[in-house]
Parts: structure tokens; sequence; C-alpha cells
């Protein structure tokens, strides 16, 4: 079976597009896959530091499209995950280093040559040339959104982008959600986010204090934290949505145990 | 007199009109570039304003005169309502190219003459074919995305906030309108603007402007229709 490439964007910067796709990369290479996340940020890199290989860093995106290295030369490959490899971005140079044309050639290499089974490519914020390279190679895009309006508009600004573009069905991640916040009617809930953008949910990711020290350290959370109930089991179910398991989404189903669980902690039943 | 001027062009907007800005220095064949550029990206939005061509201290042959008309009018649709310059040869060509000549001028005079007869404008665009040519879009509107048309515009699917619906005659969004709809986008008062759920960021009818209450009390999804009474954009209940 042919690999499949996925773009993580937002349009909104810092709503955890870095950490989805380092967590979601981890995730779908510790079910036993071949996964690639490229870096498509060039000029500010940071994928490499989320996950925790900045020091390995020898080549990087613009060598392998300019020719200095062969795609595998430029590939690092992840010391906790097997199967996982990280294309870094360039530090020193600008979006323009790179035209979408390239970036299609490079993630369908990946795919034939290397043997990827997922190539997942961490999109820049904004709406300019970074994130046109960055769907250019994209078969399927994942928009990451947190509760909030100014996200929810740019994501809607992008599934419109990513429309004219001809990619038409976009999926849904959801990032930060409090489910506590949304109880005292204080936060938005999927269905107010989802009544505005009308694109499928793959999953909701829980607001989790324990994903700025996994980020920190370099560590991708879905490794270090073996517990299903916070944001590295909605990683794992995420992946497993991918590959097509069904499972339910974190905020339906599982809201119910939750809420049941929020009532007992503050003594209601 | 000396003033800064843009590299090759600016399109500002002033009050309810619109400047077009050319570059003193810049290439005429990048100033026709330029032009195309910016306007495919504006999606003919400017429709309904005036526009004035500011040519400032250039000086525009006959040619290219007619060469920007060709581009403004032909292509996009738009109508220049005057052409400023400092330059009395530029100025002929704008004449011999059909265009209203004026002098530089400061746009604040410009905005005050216009306040005082703004009932005029209205008079003289009606009436228009409301009834002619609908235009039916069968998708939701995103963020940054917007319909123009010559006539009225009928929407199924939403328009969400940051999308912009422009019409010269009537709005229908058989949806949630929650960005910007303008009917009568010429200056027809008698548009309307209707949707099934009518929660828009801004409505505008003619040269009316209504914004949305700064507290969202509204929770009833009924069918609504917006048109302008007495001077004021008023929302019905439709029946």
């Amino acid at each position: 079976m042919a690999g499949r490439s996925f773009v993580v964007t937002s349009g909104k910067g810092g709503v955890g597009k870095t950490t989805v796709t380092a967590n979601l990369g981890t995730a779908l290479a510790l079910r036993g896959k071949r996964v690639c996340v490229i870096d498509s940020d060039i000029g500010l890199r940071n994928l490499d530091v989320v996950m925790g290989l900045e020091n390995r860093i020898v080549y990087d995106l613009v060598d392998v499209v300019e020719g200095t290295c062969r795609p595998k030369q430029a590939l690092i490959k992840h010391k906790r995950a097997e199967g996982l490899f990280l294309l870094p971005a360039s530090q020193t140079r600008n979006k323009e280093a790179v035209m979408p044309d390239q970036m299609k050639d490079l993630i369908a290499k990946l795919k034939d040559e290397e043997q990827f089974d997922y190539v997942l490519i961490d999109s820049p914020a904004g709406i300019e040339r970074g994130f046109k390279n960055a769907i250019a190679g994209a078969d399927e895009a994942l928009i990451v959104t947190t509760p909030e309006v100014s996200a929810i508009r740019d994501a809607d600004r992008i599934i419109g982008l990513l429309q004219a573009a001809e990619m038409y069905e976009p999926k849904l991640i959801i990032n930060r959600l409090s489910l506590e916040m949304v109880k005292k009617g204080d936060m938005m809930d999927q269905d107010d986010i989802i009544d505005i953008l009308a694109i499928n949910l793959l999953g909701i990711i829980p607001n989790d204090e324990d994903i700025v020290v996994s980020t920190n350290e370099g560590v991708p959370i879905v490794i270090s934290d073996a517990d299903n109930s916070g944001s590295a089991g909605a990683f794992r179910r995420i992946a497993k949505r991918i590959e097509g398991e069904n499972v339910p989404i974190w905020g339906t189903d599982e809201t119910q145990g939750l809420m049941a669980r929020f009532k007992k902690f503050f003594g209601f039943e | 007199m000396a003033r800064k001027t843009p590299d090759i062009l600016e399109i500002k907007g002033y009050g309810n009109d619109v400047n077009i800005i050319l570059g003193n220095e810049a290439v005429f064949s990048d100033i026709e570039a330029e032009l195309i550029k910016r306007l495919e990206g504006s999606n003919q939005f400017l429709a309904g304003v005036e526009i004035i061509l500011d040519a400032g201290d250039r000086v525009l042959s006959t040619a290219e005169c007619e060469k920007l008309k060709e581009i403004l009018g032909s292509k996009f649709n738009l109508i220049i309502s005057a052409v400023r310059s400092s330059s009395d040869k530029t100025r002929k060509s704008a004449e011999e190219a059909g265009w209203k000549v004026e002098s530089p001028q400061h746009p604040q005079q410009k905005k005050v003459q216009e306040k005082a007869e703004p009932e005029k404008v209205e008079e003289v665009k009606e009436p228009l074919r409301r009834e002619s040519d609908t235009l039916l879009h069968k998708d939701t509107l995103r963020s940054g995305q917007g319909i123009w048309h010559r006539g009225n515009i009928v929407i199924v699917g939403d328009v969400n906030p940051g999308a912009e619906v422009i019409a010269t005659g009537d709005v229908v969004v058989m949806g949630k309108l929650r960005g910007i709809a303008h009917a009568g986008a010429e200056g027809d008062t008698r548009a309307r603007i209707i949707a099934l759920n009518l929660r828009p960021i801004q409505l505008r009818i003619a040269g009316y402007i209504g914004r949305s209450p700064d507290l969202d009390l509204k929770t009833d999804k009924v069918p609504e229709i917006a048109q302008v009474e007495d001077g004021n954009i008023v929302i019905h209940k439709l029946k």
C-alpha cells in the first residue's frame, strides 16, 4: 500500500501544530509504522526541539530540495521510537528557499523510495508560501484548533484555502479542551466548534499540563506517559482512527465517564 | 507639491470612496501588473464605491489612460468617478479617455462635500432592476471568502464570520449568516437581507450599516429579514 501524507495546519500560531505532529507521528511509529515527520517551518524550526533531536541535525529540508544531499542523509532516526524519522527545517534560510513543486516531489520520493507509511508535514502558521509549501505534497489535511474564536476563525479560513487547493475533506483536531471550563460554560465545546467549521472531527486533546513538561524535555508524551486518560491517550486514539479503527472520541462517549468522575470528585454523587 | 507617493501603486479607502494612487516614479507596465494583481486579490469588493484615480505628479499619456480604463472598466467592472492629477497633460489625457478630472485636493475636503448630498446619490441610482440576475451559490462561505454579484445572491449554505456577500440586489442565505452581508451595494435602499439564522457581524444595505449587538442576546433560530425603514436597518421575523 502506498504511504499517506498529512499536513498538520491551523492558520493561527501557537495552537499546537508541532506538538500534534510530534505526538501523532510518534504514536503511529509506536504502532509499528514507518513514519516521517517533516518540519516545513523554514527559518523557525522547532519540531526537532520538541522531539529531542536538535543535536543530531546535519542536513535539512533545504539541503534535500537543493540536491546537496539525498533524503536519506537528512533523515534523523528517533532514538526511542522505531521507524520514526524527522526531516528538519533549515534555520538559516527562509520559506522562499523551497517551492511547492519541490515539496511535492520530495514527499512522493519519501513515500516511494524510503517506503514511509505516513508522512506528517508540520505547517508553519500563516497562509503564505510556507503554508503553500506545506500543503503541496499532502494527500490529506489535519486542522488543529483550540476552543478560541480567533483560532476557529483562522481554521475556517484555512479550510477554505484547502478547498481552493482541492483538498476537500480536512479533519479536525481540537486541542486543549478543558472539560471543566466547558462544563461551567466558560469555553466553547466541540459542538460549537463543529457548528462553524462543519468538518469531521478526528479527535479532541484535553488540556494537559504534562504536555509542557514533555515538550521541554524533548520527549513526546506518547512515549513518556502510558496512561490513556490524558493527552497521550488522546493522541494514541487519533493514531488508531487514522489507521481506520473505530474508537470513541474523547468528549463524546468518554465525556460521560469523565463527567461522572468530575461529579464524584466534587462530591455531587 | 512634493509629497510621498507609493513605489508602484496603492489602493486606499477614504470614507466612502476608494483612491487608487499611482507612484510618480513607477514604470507603467509595473503599475498595470500590480493593479491587476491587487484587484484580483480584492475579489471585486470595490463594488458600488466611488473610485478616484490619483495620478499625483505623474504624466499619463492618452494611450496609458485608455489602458487603465481597459483594465478597470472591462476587466474588473469598476467605474472611475474622477481622475486627480497635478499635471495638465495627464488631465487632458484623462479627459480624452472620457474621465472626469479634478485637481489635487485633500481627501478630507472631498468627504465634507459628499456629506452634504448623500440622498441625492441614492436617488440617482434608483430604480435598479432588482428582479434580474440571481446568483445561486451552493456552498458555505468561509472566512476570507466572498461573493460579489450584480443582482441578487442566494446562498445555500452558511456565511461564516470573516466571509462577505455583496450584491446590488437582495441577499438570501439559506443557512446561518454570521459574516458580513451587503445588499443594494450600488445604492438600492429597497434591497433586503434574508437568512434562516441571521447573526451577522455586520449588515449593510445601500449606504446604511448595522452592526451586531456587542452582547449576543439572540437565541431564537427563526428566519429573519433585514430592510431599511426610516433610515435604519430593521430586522423582522420572516412570515
